[in-house]
């Protein structure tokens, strides 16, 4: 005869196993599992020698294939019953719980749908230890600060994860760059994350450089519209006591307003900027009343892989601006072209090859809205005041690896070609060495650069630090 | 550490030196190549770059074979035995007694070329192999690159010499398209139309930053008589067994 009944209910670690066994022993003929996916090797389940078979075994042999399970971080893990058929044949019932689905909240939508799969994915067996080590890999390679999952039996047994990630919140960064016109400045920024968007405080002011000087304040946010599109919007204000030409000083209140809607593939985006300009100008010769302004939009291309490189001497960023728009010190339509790229080539397992270069263009004539021509990569005249309406500077620079992922030292060379007013075109060539010291999240740039074109062969000496925290 | 060095060295493993790819011909053509290696034994040594800027040295002797079986001997820091075989991954401390075992799937141990040709052979449902151009290296240079795309959406980019002869570079990516892992090729040394690179740099993200190595090989012997037995590994009751996923 045989009886079916409950035999047991075993709580373990919040699991409960119902085994609904016979009591006859009976000769073993065959084992089937049920629901059985092959994550947990049950080759070495030993069945009894004698061949026969009753509830105590049954019992036994359940409770020994989840103990392997559990063993192998199945947790969720449990045997729905066992049946020990009169003809044999025993079955197990397994409820391997599977996830059923991950809900993730605390991200913008197209940041959830990303990291749902990396949690677990659905329809796979639940496992605590693979999901402890997956919430480790994202706040490592995504910078959340906190993951809270919550882990849910429905109602057919299989599992709901709900995710509660916090992004990190707070992320100072801090830089410190010497500047041949204003001296060292100093650049603290503070970026928060939030579901709607990410905010970028930032403050720098420059000191040590007797006439000109450069302090502001910048606020930008990033507003994320759909998976590859967003709003980037803000401004950047400065105060400056500027040189108008070697002699003469100006000094100026600015606000610099900017918005671009931009869209991405992959690592490549494109965007619709509108910018502005607000100047209060004092002592500038060529300003009546001491406010000029001017309004610019056009398109913007933008490549930067930081972040997605696992070694920082691969990244590459590429930047082209093309813009049109008017001033109030000039007529006519007015055209800037602004470009950056750095492409680095691996040469040897230590060595690097890393092109540089700078690319700018203005149609204006006005000293205000052009560009000093010496900076990091024609650096060779601190005390060369120039402002030009076309610069391009190309360089290259060969880092060798002295330490792995730590100390880099090499040389570098630069050309640039640019246009003065009342001078025409003229060209600059330096030659340097630098020194690059990057322990983890901290990066000290120095670097000794000679103008090999100019008779003084003056050495100027260029650092650069950053970090984030 | 000891995790670190367990996971890199795991990784290293299951995706040793080996090999190669061209447009999908020239994928073909090494993979025939590389189905005449049979074997390959040597010293190594790997110099063990953390995050928190500490560093290791490790030196042994290796040997592995076609088949994906793989054995090491360290000497130094000190003894330690790594055994990977159909059964799993055997981690072994003869002077502690203390053995390490992780017994993954067949699968997970398959090597790179063995993996290569099945998706080559089978492609399709759950892995598809794309060739995606020609791609500087060095300055003047371009490398056949292919891309692996894998069911879980994450993927394994492989960079080709010119010629098709060798691998230059190993990514995986996440997801994402972010790198979890680089390995870089070099030092070749060719033996019977077979390149083998006889230095490996490895870069692996880590939950506590990335985690770089150098893989060094030198007394390289391809096709020598190794017994299958090198492979065996026998679990003693002596042994203190922990499960190497733990660490």
């Amino acid at each position: 005869m045989t009886i079916r009944f409950i035999l047991n209910i075993i709580i373990c670690a919040s699991l409960i196993f119902i085994y609904a066994v016979t009591l006859d022993a009976v000769e073993l003929k065959e084992v089937k599992y049920y629901g059985y996916s092959g994550v947990v090797d049950l080759k070495d389940i030993y069945f009894p020698a004698d061949q026969e078979i009753t509830d105590e075994t049954a019992k036994r042999i359940s409770a020994e294939i989840t103990r392997k399970y559990h063993e192998r971080g199945y947790r969720a893990f449990y045997i729905e019953r066992v049946l020990v058929k009169s003809d044999g044949v025993v079955e197990f019932y397994f409820n391997e719980s599977a996830v059923s689905h991950v809900i993730v909240s605390g991200l913008p939508g197209n940041e959830s749908d990303r990291i749902k799969g990396e949690l677990l994915k659905k329809g796979e067996p639940y496992n605590e230890e693979i999901l402890k080590k997956n919430i480790t890999a994202l706040k490592s390679n995504y910078g959340y600060s906190n993951i809270h999952v919550n882990v849910e039996r429905e109602a057919d047994g299989r599992i709901l994860l709900r995710a509660e990630i916090v992004k990190r919140r707070k992320r100072l960064n801090f830089s410190v760059q010497g500047d041949a016109i204003y001296g060292t400045i100093p650049h603290v920024s503070w970026q928060g994350d939030y579901e709607w968007g990410n905010l970028i405080f930032g403050f720098y002011s420059s000191f040590n450089q007797r006439s000109a000087d450069i302090s502001g304040i910048s606020l930008f946010i990033d507003f994320p519209l759909s998976v590859s599109t967003g709003v980037l919007t803000g401004f950047n204000s400065q105060w400056r006591s500027d040189y108008y030409d070697e002699t003469g000083i100006f000094s100026d209140r600015s606000i610099f307003p900017e918005i671009a809607l931009y869209s991405m593939s992959g690592l490549l985006g494109r965007a619709v900027v509108a910018k502005g300009e607000y100047y209060r100008l004092y002592d500038y010769p060529e300003s009546e009343d001491g406010i000029e302004y001017s309004g610019f939009s056009g398109l913007r291309f933008f490549y930067n892989d930081r972040g997605y490189r696992i070694d920082r001497r691969d990244e590459r960023n590429v930047n082209f601006e093309i813009i049109a728009g008017k001033n109030s010190l000039e007529d006519g339509l007015q055209i800037r072209i602004e470009s950056d790229l750095l492409l680095p080539f691996r040469l040897s397992r230590r060595g690097d090859l890393v092109l540089k270069n700078s690319f700018f263009l203005t149609s204006e004539k006005e000293r205000l809205f052009q560009r000093y021509v010496f900076n990091y990569q024609l650096p060779g005249r601190s005390d060369d005041y120039l402002t030009s309406d076309f610069r391009n500077s190309s360089g290259v620079e060969i880092p060798l690896e002295i330490y792995p992922s730590l100390l880099y030292i090499g040389p570098l060379f630069y050309y640039g070609i640019f246009r003065v007013e009342g001078r025409g075109y003229e060209s600059s060539r330096s030659a340097g060495l630098f020194i690059s010291v990057a322990p983890q999240g901290i990066s000290l740039n120095f670097a000794y650069v000679y103008d090999i074109s100019w008779d003084m062969k003056d050495g100027v000496f260029l650092f650069s630090m950053s970090g984030a925290f | 550490m000891k995790k670190n060095i367990f996971s890199l060295l795991f990784i290293f493993i299951f995706s040793i030196p080996l090999f190669p790819g061209e447009k999908l011909d020239l994928m073909e053509s090494i993979i025939k190549n590389y189905a005449q290696f049979n074997s390959i034994s040597g010293s190594i040594e790997q110099h063990i770059f953390n995050p928190d800027g500490s560093y290791h040295r490790l030196s042994g002797d290796y040997a592995a074979s076609g088949s994906g079986l793989l054995r090491i001997d360290y000497y130094s820091p000190s003894r330690q035995t790594v055994v990977s075989n159909s059964e799993g991954l055997f981690w072994y401390y003869p002077d502690r007694d203390i053995l390490f075992v992780s017994k993954s799937g067949s699968s997970k141990n398959e090597s790179l070329p063995a993996f290569i040709k099945r998706i080559s052979e089978k492609g399709g449902d759950n892995i598809s192999l794309k060739y995606e151009g020609r791609f500087f290296y060095g300055f003047f240079r371009r490398a056949h690159v292919y891309r692996i795309n894998l069911k879980n959406k994450t993927g394994i980019r492989v960079w080709v010499e010119p010629e098709g002869r060798y691998i230059l570079r190993k990514y995986v990516l996440d997801s994402a398209g972010r790198e979890i892992v680089k390995e870089l090729y070099s030092d070749y040394i060719e033996s019977d139309g077979i390149y083998i690179p006889s230095v490996i740099e490895l870069h692996v993200r880590t939950a506590s930053g990335t985690v770089r190595t150098l893989t060094e090989y030198t007394n390289l012997r391809v096709n020598n008589v190794i017994k299958d037995s090198l492979f065996d590994f026998r679990i003693k009751s002596s042994m203190d067994v922990r499960s190497l996923d733990d660490n």
